[in-house]
C-alpha cells in the first residue's frame, strides 16, 4: 500500500481524474473532499460491507415462496 | 385463477449491479398482488437469484418521515449514478430475512431507485442521511419447525388496527 503524508488543503490525484483533498483534521478524524467522474460510486468501506452483507442475506433462490411463508403463516393444528 | 392479477414485470438495467452482486445487471421487478406489499426483484442473468423488495410507502406511518428523507436522497444520488436526465419514479427497499437474528429487516440506507421510463435502476447509498442499513420491520417467531413472521406493519393494517374497539 502506498502511504503519503499530506497537509490540510493538499491533494492527491489517483489516475487521471480522481482528486482527494484533505479538508480538515480534528483529533483522530480526517475530513476528505473527493472529486471523481460522474457515476463513480464512493462509499465508506464499512457501509459498503454492511450493504453487501444485507444484500447477500436477502438473496433468495425463491423470493416469492419466502414472502408467502411470511404473509401466510401455517395455521395451528388442533 | 385468482382475481388478483400479477402486473406486467418491469425489466430494469442496473449499470453497476447491486452491491455485492455487481455482475448481475439485468433484473425483472414483479409486483405480485398475492405477496403485496412485497414484490420480487428477479435476476435475468442468473434466474436462481432473486430478492424480496418492498415499497417504503407501505411501511408503518412511523417510518413515513424517514421514507420521505430517503426518497429525496435517492433522487439526487440516482442522478449522480445514472445521469442528470434521470427521473426516479419510485424506490424499493431490499428485504432480508435473517433467521439468525430472527428478524425481517429492510435497508433504508441503500434503496433501489428506479427510472421506469428509461428502464434503469441503481442501488444508491444515502451518505450522511443517518438512515440504517438494517431497519427491522418484523420479528420471526417459530411455529413448529418453520420460521414465520407476524404480519408486517403496513399503512393499511396499522390503520385497520386503529379502528378496532
Amino acid at each position: 500500500m502506498l502511504t503519503l503524508t499530506r497537509k490540510i488543503g493538499e491533494s492527491i490525484v489517483i489516475g487521471d481524474d480522481i482528486q482527494v483533498v484533505v479538508r480538515s483534521v480534528r483529533g483522530r478524524a480526517v475530513r476528505l473532499g473527493i472529486e471523481t467522474p460522474r457515476g463513480m460510486r464512493i462509499v465508506r468501506l464499512e457501509i459498503l460491507d454492511s450493504v453487501r452483507e444485507h444484500n447477500r442475506q436477502a438473496a433468495l433462490t425463491d423470493a416469492a415462496h419466502a414472502v408467502r411463508e411470511l404473509l401466510n403463516p401455517p395455521s395451528e393444528t388442533p | 385463477m385468482s382475481a388478483l392479477q400479477e402486473q406486467s414485470p418491469v425489466e430494469l438495467s442496473f449499470p453497476r449491479g447491486l452491491v455485492g452482486f455487481e455482475a448481475l445487471s439485468r433484473f425483472r421487478l414483479v409486483e405480485d398482488p398475492t405477496i403485496a406489499p412485497f414484490g420480487r426483484l428477479e435476476s435475468i442473468d442468473v434466474p436462481a437469484i432473486g430478492f424480496v423488495v418492498v415499497d417504503p410507502g407501505s411501511l408503518s406511518p412511523d417510518d413515513a418521515e424517514r421514507a420521505a428523507v430517503m426518497l429525496a436522497g435517492a433522487r439526487g444520488a440516482a442522478r449522480a449514478e445514472l445521469g442528470d436526465d434521470t427521473t426516479v419514479d419510485f424506490v424499493r427497499l431490499v428485504v432480508a430475512i435473517d433467521r439468525g437474528r430472527r428478524e425481517v429487516a429492510v435497508n433504508l440506507l441503500a434503496p433501489i431507485a428506479v427510472d421506469r421510463t428509461r428502464g434503469l435502476a441503481a442501488q444508491v447509498v444515502l451518505h450522511e442521511s443517518g438512515l440504517p442499513v438494517r431497519h427491522v420491520i418484523a420479528a420471526l417467531v417459530t411455529e413448529g419447525s418453520r420460521d414465520v413472521a407476524p404480519p408486517v406493519a403496513t399503512e393499511s393494517n396499522v390503520a385497520q388496527e386503529g379502528v378496532q374497539p
